[in-house]
């Protein structure tokens, strides 16, 4: 009886990820199909030659786009406002969750705020602002310094997250502390923010994957040299096509899809057990 | 405390670090924003290796991003644009007259330009030069799919009249259940408005009033009857639209004969073969608005350039421009065929060796004795009309408004749009 | 902790209570009010400098006819922008479009995150890789992920009328422009791994002895997760319920890219099916060239976010359940 519900589950399971995963399957099958193929009919479902060079093109010839540059970019930019963001986030979380002063509540109002206000409200604005401030377009890796500003203060979501951790943990430790004669900086970070793991972990996560994927604030803020892989990959070219056509060419864009999502799955694979372990402790306590 | 003073000395050289070199860079910089297909990087490379004392920055051509750079007073110098917008620009003093620049110009002569970059001139002064141009209306046919309907082939040279193309158009689609197989038509883009203002120029009719603050659709019979035919085709699905989508860009499907005839530009010829279809191709030439109506080969397509009026640098930002439009770039996109050159000296240059490319010549030269562009109104830009069309004609597919109401919306909009930008600029 | 400690604990925390005749920027230094402003000063300077100015000209822009290029010829309309937000019937279509588009995705994916988590909860075979394939489409780039969709849900020779069409040959259904809508809701349930993924996290911190405790007592399979797995997952489906509001409210960008046009100029007048909100405003700032109106548009858009998610906080007292009181830990 067990046994047999466990199967029905599995197949349950198997279908549902199935439908999960054609999306993908079918990225990969747009990738290796010529650009005409894509539009033949009736429709082959499998490409009638697998398309290899696509990916060989998009990864080694410069013509379609530097990609290892661009993912060069990616990194160093997703890399370092992970750092900023998490840091500066478990910082606030830990004074919201920690203490209490006037003001505490409307401030907390205002975390919450942020977390709404739409990215496209403060994109031009922000840019002027940084323009007078004459901190864009500097060399690499400064011409990151509007996206580290921006990461330096900690992002809403974050800040919530990091305090509903450290809300959780028990109030000896830090009396443990004060025992041991640490200030409340060093209390925080000999003790609290080491004891986070899995809450940096997620942290570090999200903050990766959706730097990575934006679009619209690197288009804003980077030159051509200095841009990011998810904006690049929206302008690949044809090798020996000096004209701007109406469509980009889809093959080659599924491809750098592809290779896109590789670093990002990796990155889950690393950090999977970490990564449920930090939803459990952050997530709960609502 | 330790910590916080190697945290400050870390601060401290960054900031040091950022300041030196902003200081080292002794070189002018010039920002270009251009398309990375019609300037790649490695252009940029070539120039700054011949003129080491300019640094070419290079930007995405994007609307929000050229929003953000004129907001905040550093638009780029020099910047991609079709020759719709020089009216717009010229008259809110956002381009630079560039006659008085010529003098200096190491490729670009005055008397070297073709009478299409007038399209760039505006109340006789010179904001831009023309990179390529394509007369947007010209067709090309794919041989087989009509030999198999047994249809004779059309003439690059004698135009045909909207109605006999869709007549053509009809009898060459092929559908299959409710599913269309192949098109009789595509036109450049797949939306109507360009066909709708090419149609009117044919049939003689203008858009705008003379001043250009008024759009007048709705009283013009003509325009009526114009948006009735490519209201028609659309119903009957013979051109693609939103109640009946192309699944994929109709450059390609064209390639595969599933698209009969395609109304793309000059532009597209060099693509129209594919790796499939060589020798296949024929040349249309533009259609007209009725056997009255003169032949008109209207140009939208006229890509340009123009330099910002608040650039720092005119003279190097006109050095990149000029070896840009006219020197060595200018002479491999002639070669290549993929648009008109704009400069006399560069239609030599245009490779005739194939058949299809002594058909396209001979197309060019009959379609050149015609050429007409429109005149936009200087109030608005040209995406204002173009959604406005896009939007309204979809509710009107889908059987929301009626012609008549298609006619109007569209031109209570565009005329709203032309009085706020008129109250503005006062 | 031993007895030692905990007494010594005390009197040392007393011995601080009783100190309390120092100078008063002492007194502050060592107040709590000062440690909380310490740890959150960084956050509030960054508010205050990068935030507060832009959202002035943010304001002030909603309240001119800006046109997005020309800076010089704008001048301040007042409240006319607001006022024709209202009156404008295409900002009320979109804005239902939007409320209709939440509404279905919201629970649906969620509903679908949740099942999916529970039974990923269960002692199955290969747990990991159901877990990332159900997490995978949340790593895909938007852009691509729209495109995909765009070639699978085609009329012409899309996968799914391919499929239909073994059963009647010939169909086209418009799925893009007659079923807009729920093209985008089926690609927000499909992206649903981040939910899952922190359900899932939520059911694994229940401990197993309480659930079979429960089942010995006779309690049946709906009263197990009534009684003690929804008062645990109920906080995370709050969250949840608030970070959806906040992602539907702000989706513009598949809705353009699944767009018939393949014209730069209309990229973002997408189809009428779907048109929404947010895709409003960018249509009105990037094409129509009316940044001014545009931005009011916004500023409406975060204030009916707020006052959705207000709502949703307000219900939320009556079927979440907090184990720990939400204000946070010193109050325990």
């Amino acid at each position: 009886m067990r046994k047999d519900k466990n199967s029905f589950l599995i197949i349950v399971l198997m279908f549902a990820s199935l439908l999960a995963l054609f999306p993908l399957f079918w990225m990969m099958i747009m990738a290796l199909k010529t650009p005409e193929e894509l539009t033949l009919y009736p429709v082959t479902i499998f490409p009638k030659v697998m398309q290899w060079n696509h990916f060989q093109e998009v990864l080694f010839d410069p013509r379609t786009l530097d990609f290892f540059g661009s993912l060069r970019n990616s990194l160093t930019l997703s890399i370092t406002v992970t750092v900023l963001v998490t840091i500066s986030s478990a910082l606030a979380g830990f004074g919201f969750a920690r203490y209490r002063a006037p003001g505490r509540n409307f401030l907390f109002g205002i975390v919450l705020a942020t977390m709404m206000l739409p990215q496209l409200v403060t994109l031009i604005p922000q840019y002027i602002m940084f323009s007078q401030l004459n901190i864009l377009n500097k060399p690499w890796p400064f011409c990151y310094l509007p996206f580290w500003l921006n990461a330096a203060p900690g992002w809403g979501i974050f800040i919530f997250f990091f305090r509903q951790f450290f809300a959780g943990l028990p109030k000896e430790l830090e009396d443990a502390a004060l025992i041991d004669g640490c200030g409340r900086f060093r209390t925080f970070w000999n003790i609290f923010f080491p004891l986070s793991g899995p809450a940096i972990i997620t942290t570090c996560i999200f903050t990766f994957q959706w730097t990575f994927a934006d679009y619209l604030t690197p288009l804003l803020y980077l030159t051509t040299e200095n841009q990011t892989l998810a904006v690049q990959m929206q302008n690949v070219r044809i090798p020996n096509v000096s004209y701007t056509l109406p469509m980009p060419p889809i093959p080659y864009q599924m491809a750098v899809g592809v290779l896109y999502t590789l670093p990002l799955i990796v990155l889950f694979f690393a950090a999977q057990r970490y990564f449920m372990k930090g939803i459990a402790t952050t997530g709960v306590k609502g | 405390m330790k910590r916080t003073w190697i945290f400050a000395l870390v601060l401290l050289i960054a900031v040091a670090g950022l300041n030196l070199t902003t200081l080292a860079d002794k070189q002018i910089t010039v920002t270009v924003m251009y398309n990375n297909t019609e300037f790649p990087s490695e252009m940029a490379k070539e120039f700054e290796a011949a003129n080491p004392d300019i640094k070419i920055v290079l930007v995405e051509t994007d609307t929000a991003r050229y929003m953000a750079m004129n907001a905040a007073g550093n638009p780029p110098d020099i910047m991609r644009c079709n020759s719709a917008w020089i009216p717009y620009l010229a008259t809110n003093k956002m381009a630079l007259d560039i006659t008085p620049l010529f003098k200096k110009a190491k490729y670009l002569k005055e008397k070297d330009l073709l009478p299409i970059n007038d399209s760039f001139k505006y109340k006789g002064k010179l904001y831009g030069v023309v990179k390529d141009w394509s007369p947007t209306t010209i067709g090309y046919y794919n041989k087989n799919v009509f030999t198999e309907a047994g249809i004779p082939f059309p003439s690059p040279t004698k135009p045909m009249t909207y109605r006999q193309m869709a007549e053509i158009a009809r009898k060459l689609q092929k559908v299959q259940g409710d599913r269309v197989v192949r098109r009789g038509l595509a036109f450049w883009p797949g939306e109507p408005y360009h066909q709708i203002i090419a149609a009117m120029l044919s049939a003689g009719q203008d858009l705008y009033s003379k001043d250009g603050t008024k759009l007048i659709l709705s009283k013009n019979p003509k325009a009526k009857e114009i948006v009735k035919f490519f209201y028609d085709i659309a119903k009957e699905k013979i051109v693609s639209s939103p109640v009946s989508p192309s699944e994929g860009w109709e450059g390609q499907m064209f390639q595969n004969e599933r698209v009969a005839m395609i109304f793309y530009g000059y532009w597209y010829g060099a693509m129209s073969e594919g790796n499939i279809n060589k020798g296949k191709v024929g040349v249309i030439a533009s259609p007209v608005w009725d056997s009255k109506s003169r032949p008109i080969s209207p140009s939208f397509n006229i890509v340009g350039g123009f330099i910002s009026s608040k650039t720092k640098n005119p003279e190097a930002a006109f050095r990149v421009f000029d070896w840009f439009f006219a020197g060595k770039p200018a002479q491999d996109r002639a070669a290549s065929g993929w648009g008109v050159p704009a400069q006399k000296s560069l239609l030599g240059l245009v490779a005739t060796d194939t058949p299809l490319g002594k058909e396209r010549q001979l197309n060019l030269e009959s379609e050149m004795k015609n050429i007409k562009v429109d005149t936009p109104s200087p109030y608005i830009l040209p995406d204002v009309f173009n959604s406005s069309v896009s939007k309204n004609f979809e509710l009107a597919l889908r059987g929301d408004i009626t012609l008549e109401q298609f006619l109007t919306n569209v031109e209570n909009e565009v005329n709203k749009a032309i009085d706020d930008s008129r109250m503005s600029m006062k | 902790m031993e007895d030692g400690n905990s007494t010594r604990l005390e009197s040392i925390k007393r011995s601080l209570q009783n100190t309390d005749k120092p100078i008063l920027k002492r007194r502050f230094l060592k107040s709590e009010a000062a440690a909380f402003y310490g740890f959150i000063s960084i956050w509030l300077l960054g508010i205050i400098l990068l935030l507060v100015f832009p959202l002035i000209i943010a304001v002030v822009i909603s309240f001119t006819n800006f046109n997005g290029i020309n800076v010089q010829g704008s001048a301040f309309i007042g409240i006319s922008n607001y006022i024709e937000a209202f009156r404008n019937p295409e900002a009320w279509y979109t804005i239902r479009q939007t409320l209709f588009y939440s509404l279905l995705s919201i629970p649906l994916s969620l509903v679908t995150a949740l099942g999916l988590a529970i039974l990923l909860n269960k002692n199955i075979p290969g747990r990991g890789v159901y877990r990332t394939a159900f997490y995978l489409p949340t790593m895909i780039p938007i852009g691509a992920a729209a495109l995909i969709f765009k070639s699978i849900f085609d009329s012409n020779s899309g996968f799914l009328n391919l499929f239909i069409s073994i059963f009647r040959p010939g169909t086209a259904i418009n799925w893009l422009n007659n079923y807009g809508l729920y093209v985008l809701v089926a690609m927000s349930v499909w992206g649903c791994g981040t939910a899952m993924v922190v359900f899932l996290a939520g059911l694994q911190g229940i401990p197993h002895e309480l659930e079979e405790a429960a089942a010995i007592d006779g309690a049946g399979k709906w009263q197990v997760f009534r009684h003690i797995t929804w008062p645990i997952l109920s906080p995370i489906t709050y969250f949840q319920i608030v970070l959806g509001i906040i992602n539907s409210l702000q989706m513009f960008i598949p809705a353009s890219i699944m767009s018939v046009s393949t014209d730069a100029t209309t990229f973002w007048t997408p189809q009428r099916s779907m048109y929404m909100f947010p895709g409003y405003a960018m249509n009105q700032m990037m094409v129509a060239n009316r940044v001014g109106y545009g931005v009011a548009l916004i500023w409406i858009m975060f204030i009916l976010t707020m006052l959705i998610t207000l709502i949703v906080w307000k219900s939320s007292h009556y079927w979440v359940h907090y184990s720990v009181e939400q204000d946070g830990g010193n109050e325990r």
